[in-house]
């Protein structure tokens, strides 16, 4: 039965890489210019045999549409891997980066280098995310300080100080932009909070990919001694886990993925939270299983969610935010009336 | 394994749980640690375990000081069946059982091998638990968990066994049952208990912990007396001796401040 579970999780791993590529594929023709899907594959053909071709369509197509695609897959992997790190750190269902004021921190991070007004894009591009993950880094100090002063790591106690949190750093970073904005201050308070792809570029895919080769394979390495933690403190220990070297090192870990992942394309809910539930109903609770699956299946969702942000109200664009909302709530209720019993509840 | 406490003392959350606590396990000794609520028993098993640095004496595994073990030199030797969590664990029996294979683990291997849970299959159906290996934790019944946790525990092939109330929550027959499979073992083992009379069952010898200091040390008839029941938990005892097998078996009458009841004919 365990081989049985082992490939059932390899081929719902296979089955979401394939659905991955697939969806790049089709989201790269879709768009309100109105280009056909070959004309679109041309262009990127084009360019990565390296005899690229300028215009408008081509710099809609190389310039905007692909590298907002990729961005949104790599920053649903990455949210969604920290989400399943997250809830099984604190062993608690409810723990992703956003319910915990992660990414609202990370914001106000980001926010705070923009004031700076740093001239040169190469510095912004470091500057943008570090800072976003010393705002992860601080809100989830904040939020677990929070909890222990009232005196209890417990699940709930743990949520409360993280919405207490994410609330106020919500309201800074709001505040911060709304004195000193000059132009459409709401606009780029609603794409802090609520996370918009719109400013996706090469260097958002650069950064995103950067932040995820670098701390997944770390996440990865800890899936055992995050098994481990689901039992308990105590027991992990008496397996010969360091429990706080441990937690210490996936809490900057998950801080760095979600800064980086926030200084792209800000606040964005729901991914870190939707996705690992949906992997664990299918696939169980190992965290080998999960976190692979969980990375492709967060890539997936948020891809579309953005392709939807995009499109649906055309020519608008609304937040993604909300498109992982309006979704992923509807989504989240029906798994947890079905997760009763089988894994968290 | 010889396990070796000399003048103990422990501090959890700023206050001292455990006060000059001295006793010895020979090897292949089963040792109960009695004592009521807040007693200090699970403290113990942690400094045991080397999770509790001591801030006097030492407990020496072997005759290496416990808390300065790398913790997972520790996890090869010694095994910690713990109080059972009342969360849900997302997991399935047979993967927990793996997780005590962690300790013998390389640091890249990614686990699951076919060699691995052949092992955890075994320390199933040792723990007579071989039945549940594909069930969720949370479809397990309160002794299946035990089975599962006690799995765990022998697929460390420890050579210290630490249980910490190991009946909790057990109908009657699977309280029987764990308590026969644990002596059944013959591996070095300490034991919190709550009930007296599975100590004097299971146990050769018990230390009797009051308010953090050891109230008694010996064999169950020796520690098991109304006078020192009495003294720690405040409850006045009659102590019977069974007829086929001679250990202390406990009835106990009420509480020492309590009326006694009315004797017959009175």
């Amino acid at each position: 039965m365990s081989a049985g579970r082992d490939r059932r999780a390899r081929v719902l791993t296979a089955a979401l890489a394939a659905a991955l590529l697939a969806s790049v594929a089709i989201a790269v023709t879709i768009g309100v210019a109105g280009l056909g899907p070959l004309e679109a594959w041309r262009i990127l053909a084009a360019h990565l045999t390296g005899d690229a071709t300028a215009g408008t369509a081509d710099a809609i197509v190389w310039s905007i549409r692909a590298p907002r695609v990729l961005t949104a897959a790599l920053v649903g992997a990455g949210l969604a891997a920290a989400g399943v790190v997250m809830q099984g750190l604190t062993r608690n269902p409810l723990a992703d980066p956003y319910l915990l004021g992660l990414s609202s921190g990370a914001s106000l991070g980001a926010v705070g280098v923009l004031l700076l007004g740093i001239g040169s894009a190469l510095a912004l591009s470091i500057a943008l995310p570090i800072a976003a993950f010393l705002g992860a880094l601080l809100a989830l100090g904040a939020a677990l300080g929070i909890a222990r002063l009232a005196g209890s790591l417990s699940p709930t106690i743990v949520v409360l100080a993280g919405i207490a949190v994410s609330q106020l750093l919500a309201a800074c970073t709001s505040l911060v932009i709304v004195v000193t904005a000059k132009g459409d201050a709401y606009r780029q308070v609603l794409s802090w909070l609520l996370g918009s792809l719109a400013g996706s570029t090469w260097t958002t895919v650069a950064i995103a990919a950067v932040a995820l080769a670098l701390v997944y394979p770390l996440l990865r390495l800890h899936a055992a001694p995050l098994d481990a933690l689901t039992l308990g403190d105590a027991a992990a220990e008496a397996l010969g886990i360091s429990t706080r070297r441990t937690r210490l090192t996936l809490f900057v870990a998950v801080s760095l993925l979600t800064g980086a992942m926030v200084s792209t394309s800000g606040a964005i809910g729901f991914v870190g939270l939707i996705i690992p539930h949906l992997v664990r109903g299918l696939v169980g609770g190992l965290h080998r299983h999960v976190l692979p699956a969980a990375a492709l299946g967060g890539a997936v969702f948020l891809l579309w969610a953005d392709t939807l942000a995009r499109t649906m109200l055309d020519p608008r664009e609304i937040p993604v935010g909300i498109v992982t909302a309006l979704v992923g709530v509807p989504v989240f209720v029906v798994v947890l009336r079905h997760a009763r019993g089988t894994a968290w509840r | 394994m010889e396990v070796r406490v000399e003048s103990l003392a422990a501090t959890r959350a700023h206050r001292e749980v455990l006060t000059d606590v001295s006793f010895t396990v020979a090897p292949g000794e089963i040792v109960g640690l009695l004592g009521p609520n807040g007693a200090g028993k699970s403290t113990l098993l942690a400094s045991i375990a080397g999770m509790l640095a001591p801030t006097r004496g030492s407990v020496l595994l072997d005759g290496e000081p416990a808390h300065r073990l790398p913790r997972r030199d520790i996890a090869r030797r010694v095994a910690l069946m713990e109080q059972q969590p009342d969360r849900d664990i997302p997991l399935r029996a047979a993967d927990i059982v793996e997780l005590g294979l962690l300790p013998f683990r390389g640091r890249f291997d990614r686990g699951g091998s076919a060699h691995d849970a052949a092992l955890a299959r075994e320390a199933l159906a040792t723990a007579g638990a071989a039945h549940v290996a594909d069930r969720p934790w949370t479809e397990l019944s309160g002794g299946e968990r035990q089975r599962v946790s006690l799995a765990r525990a022998l697929v460390q092939r420890p050579r210290l066994l630490l249980l910490d109330e190991p009946t909790n929550h057990l109908d009657v027959r699977a309280q029987l049952d764990t308590l026969a499979f644990v002596a059944g073992l013959g591996i070095t083992a300490v034991a919190a208990l709550h009930d007296l009379d599975h100590a004097a069952r299971l146990c050769s010898r018990i230390v009797l912990l009051d308010r953090g200091r050891v109230a008694a040390v010996g064999a169950p008839a020796e520690v098991l007396t109304p006078d020192v029941i009495a003294a720690v938990y405040g409850v006045r005892a009659t102590v019977l001796t069974h007829p086929e097998d001679g250990r202390p078996v406990i009835a106990l009458d009420g509480a020492v401040d309590s009326t006694p009841p009315p004797e017959e004919g009175s």
